[in-house]
């Protein structure tokens, strides 16, 4: 949480080419497909369906990187086929992603629960009304399972950085006119949110926590300077320690949680409270625990490694 | 309370300040009355090892909707509520 810069991000228009093929996906995406959207239910469904092939073509790099990174990940726990057959599923997962999207923007009518084990850590921990946060990872089903969650009557307010979520645009059309759009589309479609470049970020989550409510929080994004290095899925990556120093500053439970299939077929897993010394100096108590909330979600990446979305990530920042 | 209170106040919540934020500095040498939310670029995290530090010097919690940038940078608000709740005499 939080290391603010304040600064707007400063790029050099000149370097950028005017239109690139990926931003033309994304502005089919944005404009004709999510109007669709709005008017049927099947243009989501028929994105997954014309959608794969199209991205599984642009994104041919990519899944050749999501391979290699399993492999480093896993080393012999996975067999080449297995590693084939888990990278293969990278752009389907992507695409049911996004379509999953232009669903959640219009509401949670579509969303099916396939399973929701652990309701009962979450309403104990709200019991003891100190608030609770969930840490969690980037998965695929993330959206769907904070929208399911806010229709059981548990609202969840999500931690995230308020620079575009498709990555930094590469062309100049992209940059003015998809990314502000993409923007407000990511905005519906999280809906309670609190960005880490606020200064007030870390207030408002404690205010929500002190209200008994629940916050999110992701460790596989270095969201500020306040982070711990530690070998995550075969890399060594900057853990962010936000999560903790909220713990201890306000006394909640944390509950690591898991999303895993999609909006349609949504798993969705909340485990039972990590136990916390919370009389530890923060760097004692932050240098303790991080390693202990990575390694239990590691293990449910390693469950399922095509549920989680950025590996992709991991090598940008290896 | 009085005049000589308040000020002792101040100084426990400069102390605070300058403790919680690992600033190398003395508390003596801040400003009377400082601004304390511009004060060393505090960041996010940082507010809330501020928080963190009030609550610890003074044994209570300070309450979800005082928790903001504003009040918790202004020293002379957080000398009157702590006087207040120190009093017995908490809004």
């Amino acid at each position: 949480v939080g290391a603010v810069t304040g600064q707007p991000v400063v790029r050099d228009d000149h370097d950028l080419p005017l239109i690139t093929a990926r931003d033309l996906a994304w502005a089919i995406y944005l404009y004709p497909l999510r109007g669709l959207a709005r008017v049927s239910s099947r243009a989501s469904s028929a994105l997954i369906w014309l959608g794969t092939p199209l991205y599984r073509l642009m994104a041919r790099s990519r899944r050749a990187e999501v391979r290699k990174l399993l492999a480093d990940a896993f080393g012999s726990e996975l067999s080449s086929a297995e590693l084939d057959a888990i990278s293969r599923r990278y752009p389907r997962n992507f695409t049911r992603r996004i379509a999953d999207d232009l669903m959640l923007e219009r509401g949670d009518k579509g969303i099916r629960c396939r399973s929701f084990s652990g309701r009962e850590n979450l309403d104990e921990a709200l019991a003891a009304r100190r608030g609770v946060l969930f840490v969690t990872l980037h998965w695929y089903a993330g959206q769907a399972a904070k929208h399911h969650l806010a229709s059981l009557g548990y609202p969840v307010l999500t931690v995230r950085k308020r620079e575009i979520q498709y990555g930094s645009s590469v062309s100049r059309f992209g940059e003015r006119l998809l990314e502000p759009v993409y923007e407000r589309f990511a905005r519906a479609v999280i809906r309670d949110e609190v960005y880490v470049e606020d200064r007030h970020c870390s207030l408002e989550i404690l205010r929500r926590l002190r209200g008994g409510g629940i916050v999110e929080l992701h460790l596989d994004v270095p969201h500020s300077g306040h982070v711990i290095e530690m070998p995550l899925l075969g890399r060594r990556v900057g853990v962010p320690a936000g999560a903790l120093h909220l713990a201890r500053v306000t006394g909640c439970a944390v509950l690591p949680m898991v999303a895993r299939g999609g909006a349609r077929s949504l798993e969705l897993q909340i485990d039972p409270p990590v136990e916390l010394d919370r009389t530890l100096l923060m760097k004692e108590f932050c240098q303790r625990y991080l390693p202990v909330l990575v390694r239990i979600l590691e293990a449910r990446v390693r469950e399922r490694p095509d549920a989680w979305e950025p590996w992709s990530v991991l090598k940008e920042r290896s | 309370v009085n005049e000589l209170d308040r000020a002792a106040l101040a100084d426990r919540i400069r102390g605070v300040f300058v403790r919680s934020l690992s600033l190398d500095l003395d508390s003596s040498r801040l400003p009377v009355s400082p601004d304390l939310g511009s004060l060393a670029g505090l960041d996010s995290l940082a507010m809330l090892e501020f928080v963190a530090g009030l609550e610890q010097e003074f044994s209570f919690e300070i309450e979800p909707e005082r928790l903001t940038r504003d009040f918790l940078g202004d020293l002379d608000a957080l000398v009157d509520y702590f006087a207040a709740h120190l009093g017995g005499d908490a809004p």
